[in-house]
């Protein structure tokens, strides 16, 4: 009689922790007072160092889970071969300059988003650098001022957010293995939060200057734990051997 | 066979990894040129956009003695992992494994601190070359 009880209990508490588990991997995802999907949290996105490569593991910021599925070989015009293979570019990330939108989103550090009805404000560690992504319908300015992270509008579509982003100075790299863009580029992101967790990315790279056709990124990018948050971060407090010079420290002199 | 396979593995991985480094770690050190020095440290400088270690002592490749400056790791990189600025001061003897400077002077990027008792921290950035500690 007693063993029946037993096994009724132990019946009992296997089936609140499979219910109590369910309900915590089916957490909603939050919505903005319009009905939107809410993006706002710090989220860790794959280290992506070259938008040719697959990557996956562990994200930029330590977190398990992420990955992007790369572009491939890379469909360089003769111009943006031409650019691709120059010996004496600028390593304009190593002298503390912007490193640009789409390079910023593959860093070794996280990012955060903070939605907002009308915007969208994507804060990056990398640079301590923020954009704004309006969403009140605005449409993308015919000619934008050129910039190193470009100009960019959101639309909805269903409940996956599109950002289109255009007007970039040229100036930049779309990854640390310095991939050229033109100023022609234009990118779009598609932003799908496929639960609680979790934001399939979706980058179109479009650059008919140096690219004969659009190039594709898919990525997966977790939300941190709760408590982490991004750091502060200054390139140029310290950079002791830009451009492979070492000045010498005090204690050395 | 497998061992040679695996070998071969991890040097390909770390000459990729060490050509995609943030601070082009390629462009500053030379993952050809390991050091090993150990000595004292002088001071500790808790900053971006890498840390540096300073340590006078010797480098047991070369022979070479000098206060060596070391490159690590971003502070946020290091706190994700669980290391602060209390785990060195200075006057801590250390062992610091690491690379050369490309201009030859005395620094070099920092992957690994091991201290006398045994104790070893990973302090390389996320992508610079891993140094082999043995």
């Amino acid at each position: 009689m007693n063993k029946h009880i037993v096994a009724v209990l132990v019946g009992i508490v296997v089936a609140a922790v499979v219910m109590i588990s369910i309900r915590a991997q089916s957490k909603p995802v939050p919505r903005l007072p319009n009905g939107k999907p809410d993006f706002t949290g710090v989220w860790d996105h794959p280290r992506v160092g070259d938008i040719s490569q697959d990557a996956s593991g562990r994200c930029a910021g330590e977190t398990p889970g992420c990955k992007n599925v790369g572009a491939g070989e890379l469909p360089f015009t003769p111009l943006g071969k031409t650019e691709n293979e120059r010996k004496d570019k600028f390593d304009y990330g190593a002298h503390c300059l912007p490193w640009g939108y789409v390079r910023s989103f593959g860093t070794p550090y996280p990012h955060s988003y903070v939605s907002h009805p009308d915007r969208l404000v994507v804060m990056w560690e990398q640079d301590n650098a923020f954009h704004v992504v309006p969403t009140d319908g605005r449409p993308l300015p015919k000619n934008p001022e050129p910039s190193w992270r470009g100009t960019s509008v959101g639309r909805w579509e269903g409940d996956t957010l599109v950002i289109e982003t255009a007007g970039f100075n040229g100036r930049t790299w779309l990854d640390t293995a310095q991939h050229p863009h033109s100023d022609q580029l234009k990118v779009t992101e598609r932003l799908t939060r496929t639960d609680y967790d979790h934001i399939n990315y979706e980058l179109i790279m479009e650059d008919p200057k140096f690219y004969s056709k659009p190039m594709k990124n898919v990525r997966t990018f977790v939300l941190m734990k709760p408590g982490q948050e991004l750091y502060e971060y200054s390139c140029s407090e310290n950079n002791r051997c830009e451009g492979g010079n070492c000045t010498p420290a005090d204690v050395q002199k | 066979m497998i061992r040679r396979l695996f070998g071969l593995a991890i040097v390909l991985l770390s000459m990729e990894t060490a050509s995609y480094a943030h601070h082009s770690f390629a462009a500053e050190f030379d993952n050809k040129k390991p050091v090993k020095v150990t000595g004292k440290v002088v001071k500790v400088e808790w900053m971006n956009p890498h840390i540096w270690i300073y340590v006078d002592g010797k480098d047991e490749i070369s022979g070479r003695t000098a206060v060596w400056g070391f490159s690590a790791g971003p502070p946020s990189t290091l706190a994700r992992r669980g290391i602060n600025r209390d785990f060195l001061k200075t006057g801590d003897v250390v062992k610091v494994d690491g690379f050369l400077a490309k201009d030859g002077s005395p620094n070099g990027s920092g992957g690994q601190v091991t201290f006398p008792d045994g104790r070893s921290v990973f302090t390389a950035a996320a992508e610079d070359a891993v140094p082999n500690t043995k």
